[in-house]
C-alpha cells in the first residue's frame, strides 16, 4: 500500500514538473532565433507548396500524370500554404531585424497564394510561367534567412 | 517442379510485402532532403531485420511454439506484460498509419478525400480477414507490391548524375542546408522503419499456422535473406527518386502524392498508376500484417486459441482483438491527424520500444530447452548483440533528437 | 522437487489432446502439505493473484464481474495432463474442460452471431 502511495506521488510531481516546463516553453516570450526558426518553416511550406505545383504541372501537361492525381496534389499544396500563412503569422516579429523579415516574407506569402491554381485544369503554361518568379523569391528567403 | 513454384512464390510474397507507410514516409523524406546519404542506414536496417527475423523464423521452426509466446514463458508474465503493452501500442499506430496510407493511395487514384476512403478501407480489411483464405491474401498483396519495382526503374529512366549520387551515398555526413541533429533523427526513423516490431511477430506466428517444422528452417532462412534485402531494394526506391527529383530542387516531401511523382515522370501515367498500386498493395498487406499482429501477441500472452485457420468460434477473443484494433486505429485516423505526421511518429515511439521487443527474441534464440543444438551460433550472437546494442542507442537517443529538432524540423 | 516443477510449469502453454490452446498455466494449486501439484490454475483471477498490487487486483476484479456463474478461477486437475514438454499437454479434449468466461460470452453474444464464424480459413 505505501508502495504504491510512494509511486503516486512520483508520478505527480514528474506530471507537474513536465506540466510547468511545458507552459514555460509555450509562455516565454518569443526572440529573434524563435521567429527566424517559425519564418524560415513557413516560407520552406509555401516554397514546396509552390514547387509540388509546378512539378506536377509540368507532368500534367506532358501528360504524365492523370487529373485526379493532379487535384490531390494541388489540395495538399494548397493546404501546405495555408498552414505556412498561419504559421507566420500567428507569430509577432520582437525586433527590428524580425520586422524587416516580416515585410520581406509577407508579400511572398501573399503573392504565392495568387499564384497557386485551385483545380488541375487551373494549371496551363501562363500558371506555370508566374509561379516561377515567386518560387524563386522564397527560395532566395530562405538561403538568406536559414 | 511444384516446390520450386513454391518457394519462388514465398521469396516474391517477401520482397512485395516488405515495403510498408513507415519505409515509403522516411524513405520518401530522407531522399528528399538528405539526397542518399542514408543509404548506409537503410542497409544497416535491413541486416538488422535479417538477422532477428532468422532468429525468430528459427525459434518457431524447432520450438513450432510463436516467439512472443515463448516470451512470457521465459521472461515471466510481469516483463512480458511490459512487452505486450509497448508492443501492442506500437502496433496499433502502425495499424493505424497502414490505413491511412490505403486511405491516401485511393485518394490519389480517385481525387476522393481520403477521411472518406478510411472507413471503407478498415470495413474491407475486417471482412477480408475474416472471409479470405489467409495464403491468398498473403500472395496476392506480396505480388502486387512488387509493382513498386517500378521506381527502382525509375532511377535509371530520369538519367540522374551517377556520380553525385555516388558521392552523397558514400559521405556520411549531413549535406548543405540540414544538420546533425536532423540527420540523427531522420537515421533513427529509417531504422525503426526497417526493424518494426510488428514484422518478426507475425513472421514467427505466420510460421505458426503454416505448421513448420525444422524442415522448413532453410525455406524460412531463403525467405529472411533473400526476400528481405530484395524488399529493401524496392524501399531504396523511394530514397534515390526522391533524391534524384527533389533534393536538387529543395523540395522537402512531405505527402504520399510528392513520393510517387518520380514514377509519374519517369514513366507516365502507367508509372504512376503502377507505384500508386504498390503502395496500395503494400499499405493493404501491411495493414492486414498488424492487425492479425496485434490479435496474436494479445492471444499469446493469455494463452488464448489465435489464428486464421481455427474457426473464429473458437478463437473469439483473438478475433474480437483484430476487430477492436481496427476499430481504434481508424478512430485515431478519423481524428483527422496527417497520415503522414501519424507514421513519423509511430517510427519514433517505435525506435523507442524497440529493445523491449528485440531482447527477449536474443535470449529465446539462446535457450537450449527450446532450440536444442539449433541455438545461436557464435556469429548470431555477435550479430544479435552489435544490433542489440543499436538498438538501444537508437531507442535512448529518439526522444531528446525528437524534442530538438521539433520532429525533425 | 515438487516445488521446482511448480515454477517449471508456470507461464507454460496449455494445450488440449488436439493441440488446441487451452491457456497459460498462470498459477497451480498445491496440495495441502505443499508437496504436490493438485491442479493448474488458469485464467484471468488466478493471473490477477499472481501479479498481486494494484495491477493485479485490477485484473481479478474484472475478471469476477464476468464470472457471473460464480464458478472461480478455471481449474484444471493435474490428473488430466498427459506430459510436459514445450507445452502441458492435457489428455482430454478443450470442450470437457471449464469454459473461460469471456471467450464463452463473447462467443454466444458477438462472433457466434456473425455470419461465417464457424468457417475455418
Amino acid at each position: 500500500m505505501m508502495r504504491a502511495a510512494g509511486w503516486a506521488a512520483t508520478g505527480l510531481v514528474a506530471v507537474a514538473l513536465a506540466w510547468g516546463g511545458a507552459g514555460y516553453l509555450a509562455t516565454k516570450p518569443v526572440d529573434f532565433h524563435d521567429y527566424r526558426v517559425a519564418a524560415v518553416g513557413a516560407a520552406q511550406s509555401a516554397y514546396d507548396a509552390l514547387a509540388t505545383a509546378s512539378l506536377t504541372g509540368g507532368a500534367l501537361l506532358a501528360g504524365r500524370v492523370t487529373q485526379p492525381y493532379a487535384d490531390t496534389m494541388l489540395d495538399d499544396a494548397r493546404s501546405a500554404l495555408a498552414g505556412a500563412a498561419k504559421q507566420f503569422t500567428d507569430v509577432a516579429p520582437p525586433d527590428d531585424r524580425t520586422e524587416a523579415m516580416r515585410d520581406r516574407l509577407g508579400p511572398l506569402l501573399v503573392r504565392a497564394n495568387a499564384v497557386l491554381p485551385g483545380r488541375s485544369s487551373d494549371l496551363t503554361r501562363g500558371a506555370l510561367d508566374a509561379i516561377r518568379p515567386v518560387q524563386a523569391g522564397l527560395d532566395r528567403f530562405i538561403e538568406d534567412d536559414k | 517442379m511444384k516446390r520450386l513454384l513454391a518457394v519462388t512464390l514465398g521469396i516474391l510474397t517477401a520482397i512485395g510485402g516488405f515495403v510498408d507507410i513507415g519505409d515509403i514516409v522516411s524513405t520518401s523524406e530522407a531522399g528528399s532532403r538528405f539526397g542518399l546519404a542514408h543509404t548506409w542506414v537503410l542497409v544497416v536496417g535491413i541486416i538488422g531485420i535479417c538477422v532477428y527475423a532468422e532468429m525468430s523464423g528459427r525459434v518457431t521452426a524447432v520450438s513450432t511454439r510463436p516467439v512472443f509466446d515463448l516470451i512470457r514463458e521465459r521472461l515471466g508474465p510481469r516483463v512480458a506484460l511490459m512487452n505486450l503493452l509497448g508492443s501492442y501500442l506500437i502496433t496499433l499506430l502502425t495499424l493505424a498509419a497502414e490505413i491511412g496510407g490505403v486511405a491516401l493511395a485511393l485518394q490519389l487514384l480517385s481525387g476522393a478525400p481520403y477521411l472518406l476512403w478510411a472507413p471503407v478501407v478498415a470495413i474491407v480489411l475486417w471482412l477480408v480477414l475474416w472471409r479470405v483464405k489467409f495464403e491468398t491474401l498473403e500472395r496476392a498483396f506480396g505480388l502486387a507490391g512488387l509493382a513498386l519495382v517500378v521506381l527502382v526503374l525509375a532511377i535509371f529512366r530520369l538519367h540522374p548524375d551517377v556520380a553525385s549520387l555516388r558521392t552523397q551515398a558514400t559521405t556520411f555526413r549531413p549535406p548543405r542546408g540540414e544538420n546533425w541533429p536532423t540527420y540523427s533523427f531522420m537515421a533513427i526513423a529509417l531504422f525503426a522503419s526497417a526493424m518494426t516490431p510488428y514484422e518478426v511477430f507475425f513472421f514467427s506466428s505466420g510460421g505458426v499456422e503454416e505448421r513448420w517444422t525444422p524442415r522448413e528452417l532453410t525455406i524460412s532462412r531463403v525467405n529472411v535473406f533473400l526476400g528481405f534485402p530484395l524488399g529493401g531494394l524496392l524501399a531504396f526506391g523511394f530514397l534515390a527518386t526522391s533524391a534524384i527529383v527533389f533534393q536538387p530542387i529543395g523540395l522537402d516531401v512531405s505527402s504520399l502524392g510528392q513520393a510517387a511523382l518520380p514514377a509519374g515522370m519517369a514513366f507516365g501515367t502507367v508509372g504512376l498508376g503502377l507505384v500508386i498500386l504498390g503502395v496500395f498493395a503494400a499499405t493493404f498487406g501491411a495493414a492486414m500484417e498488424t492487425s492479425l499482429s496485434a490479435g496474436y501477441t494479445v492471444a499469446q500472452y493469455f494463452g488464448w486459441s489465435w489464428g486464421k485457420l481455427l474457426r473464429p468460434r473458437q478463437a473469439a477473443r483473438f478475433h474480437i482483438v483484430v476487430l477492436v484494433s481496427i476499430l481504434l486505429a481508424v478512430a485515431a485516423l478519423l481524428t483527422t491527424i496527417d497520415p503522414i505526421q501519424l507514421t513519423e511518429y509511430m517510427l519514433i515511439f517505435s525506435a523507442i520500444v524497440l529493445p523491449l521487443t528485440y531482447l527477449p527474441i536474443l535470449v529465446i534464440a539462446n535457450d537450449r530447452g527450446y532450440l536444442g543444438e539449433k541455438v545461436n551460433g557464435p556469429f548470431a550472437n555477435a550479430l544479435g548483440l552489435i544490433y542489440l546494442v543499436i538498438i538501444v542507442t537508437a531507442a535512448v537517443a529518439a526522444v531528446p533528437i525528437m524534442i530538438f529538432t521539433g520532429m525533425g524540423g | 522437487m515438487p516445488l521446482l516443477i511448480a515454477f517449471d510449469l508456470l507461464d507454460r502453454q496449455i494445450v488440449d489432446r488436439n493441440d488446441v490452446p487451452v491457456g497459460k498455466v498462470d498459477d497451480v494449486e498445491l496440495s495441502d502439505d505443499g508437496r504436490y501439484v493438485t491442479a493448474l490454475l488458469t485464467g484471468q483471477r488466478a493471473l490477477g493473484a499472481r501479479f498481486g498490487g494494484l495491477l493485479g487486483r485490477w485484473i481479478t476484479d474484472t475478471a469476477t464481474r464476468l464470472d457471473i456463474d460464480r464458478l472461480g478461477p478455471r481449474r484444471i486437475e493435474y490428473d488430466m495432463v498427459a506430459r510436459v514438454d514445450s507445452a502441458v499437454h492435457l489428455s482430454v479434449r478443450r470442450e470437457l474442460l471449464m469454459p473461460p468466461a469471456l471467450e464463452a460470452w463473447l462467443d454466444e453474444h458477438v462472433i457466434g452471431r456473425i455470419p461465417g464464424a464457424s468457417d475455418a480459413g
